[in-house]
């Protein structure tokens, strides 16, 4: 009994200093992910939990960070996506790929349009524009921006190529740039430059 | 190079993922570029303004003391002890519920109790052991470390490939004071599990018989959900899902014991 004790104890132990290192990031992601923290919670301890079953397949030194996403994603596609969810066609054609910076450096000098929308735009504003993305965009512009995953690292997370995962980041940047433009116009943080 | 071309490897170096050399190179073009220049640094900013951080330190602290919680008493119910006192819980548990569901049939109380009072042991203690299948769409090997996995007499033969019901997770659970095996599937965003195990000794009260030329099986509604359980040979077969107007009968096909 005591052994199985010691080896239970050391189980934990490394599964405390390796995996639940992660908790912060994970809850991060999780968060723009269900939207909501009540969900987030569960999803983060959901993941925690299955990985703990796991720990002993998980092969030691390689990617624990990247593993541990690749279980919430699975978890969050299967249990907590939209059960209603139906592709969103998007249409990006008039959207240039550096749309925000475009619409602000026509704005011009003297005030400096970039920095007054960097002060003025908040976190919140911020938050929102990533909620507001489409899941699929979502996942991969989290996992690249807010978790600084690399193009390969996230197609292995979300099971998808390389290209996909590049091409949904680029969209996903640009629906972006459109929303807190958007926003940024609508509550008069700048004044839309004229065409 | 130019602008054009050093614009189109920009975010490929601001995301970490171009080769030394274009880094190099679109760096180059950056030194005598003001315009691409001013560019790169707002990209660079609006990243970094996205990614800035808002640690609550006692919200996680509170999050990992109750994972670490979790973790613990899931070790315990890994030991022989715990698990003989599961299988008791599973009993106790379905005799307080066959109570229950006599008690409130008695006295004809609100639908959705008896909703409540079925789903509990298929969804509360659901998948207490999980097979190792991390990937959405199993492959052939994994399902049969799964069947590996489920440890028991009971072999399945699974078949997803003629019916359309994608095959989501695989494990094992107490439930009806038995020991079953639990096949969530999705069908059209539709949540469907299976549970199969020995029939002998399983009581399901208030289930209609409906009688098909091909076979008969049971069926029973409460609330949103619905629930369909067929007998062959020694093995039932016990489909839930929570959608009413989804036909369980697609799922006869799906398994069948070997």
């Amino acid at each position: 009994m005591s052994s199985r004790q010691s080896q239970k104890d050391a189980k934990r132990e490394s599964f405390e200093k390796e995996a639940l290192v992660h908790l912060d990031s994970l809850f991060r992601t999780a968060l723009r992910m269900t939207k909501n923290e009540g969900d987030a919670d569960d999803l983060v301890q959901e993941t925690f939990l299955k990985a703990y079953r796991f720990w002993d397949k998980f092969e030691k030194g390689t990617n624990c960070r990247a593993w541990l996403f690749k279980i919430m994603t699975n978890i969050f596609i299967n249990n907590y996506r939209a059960k209603a969810w139906t592709p969103q066609t998007i249409d990006l054609e008039d959207v240039d790929d550096d749309f925000l910076f475009g619409q602000l450096s026509a704005l011009g000098p003297p005030e400096d349009p970039e920095k007054q929308f960097f002060n003025k735009v908040f976190d919140d504003d911020v938050k929102r524009a990533v909620e507001e993305l489409p899941e699929d965009f979502r996942l991969v512009v989290v996992l690249s921006f807010l978790e600084g995953f690399s193009y390969q690292e996230i197609a292995d997370i979300v099971d998808l190529n390389i290209g996909t995962v590049k091409s949904r980041l680029h969209r996903g940047r640009k629906l972006l740039q459109k929303s807190l433009w958007d926003y940024a116009v609508k509550n008069g943080f700048v004044k839309e430059a004229a065409k | 190079m130019t602008c054009e071309e050093a614009l189109e490897k920009i975010y490929d170096v601001i995301d970490n993922e171009a080769s030394e050399i274009d880094c190099q190179r679109v760096r180059e073009h950056l030194d005598h570029c003001r315009d691409c220049t001013s560019r790169y640094e707002f990209e660079e900013k609006l990243r970094a303004f996205i990614n800035r951080r808002s640690p609550d330190p006692e919200r996680s602290d509170r999050l990992k003391k109750k994972i670490l919680e979790c973790i613990d008493c899931d070790d315990d119910s890994s030991l022989p002890r715990r698990r003989c006192s599961f299988r008791f819980c599973a009993v106790a548990l379905s005799a307080a519920i066959a109570l229950i569901i006599c008690i409130i049939s008695a006295f004809a109380v609100a639908k959705f109790y008896r909703h409540k009072v079925y789903i509990y042991p298929f969804e509360r203690q659901h998948m207490q052991r999980e097979a190792n299948l991390l990937s959405g769409n199993p492959s052939f090997e994994e399902w049969i470390s799964a069947r590996d996995f489920l440890g028991n007499d009971l072999q399945l033969a699974v078949d997803v490939n003629t019916t359309g019901h994608e095959l989501v997770r695989v494990g094992s659970d107490e439930i009806l004071g038995g020991e079953f095996a639990h096949l969530r599937f999705i069908d059209n965003g539709v949540h469907i599990s299976l549970f199969v195990g020995a029939a002998e000794g399983v009581k399901l009260p208030d289930f209609e018989p409906v009688v098909l030329s091909e076979m008969e099986y049971y069926k029973h509604v409460c609330g949103q959900c619905q629930m369909i359980y067929w007998i062959s040979g020694n093995v039932i077969t016990i489909a839930v899902t929570e959608n009413k107007g989804f036909d369980l009968t697609t799922l006869f096909p799906v398994v069948r014991p070997i």
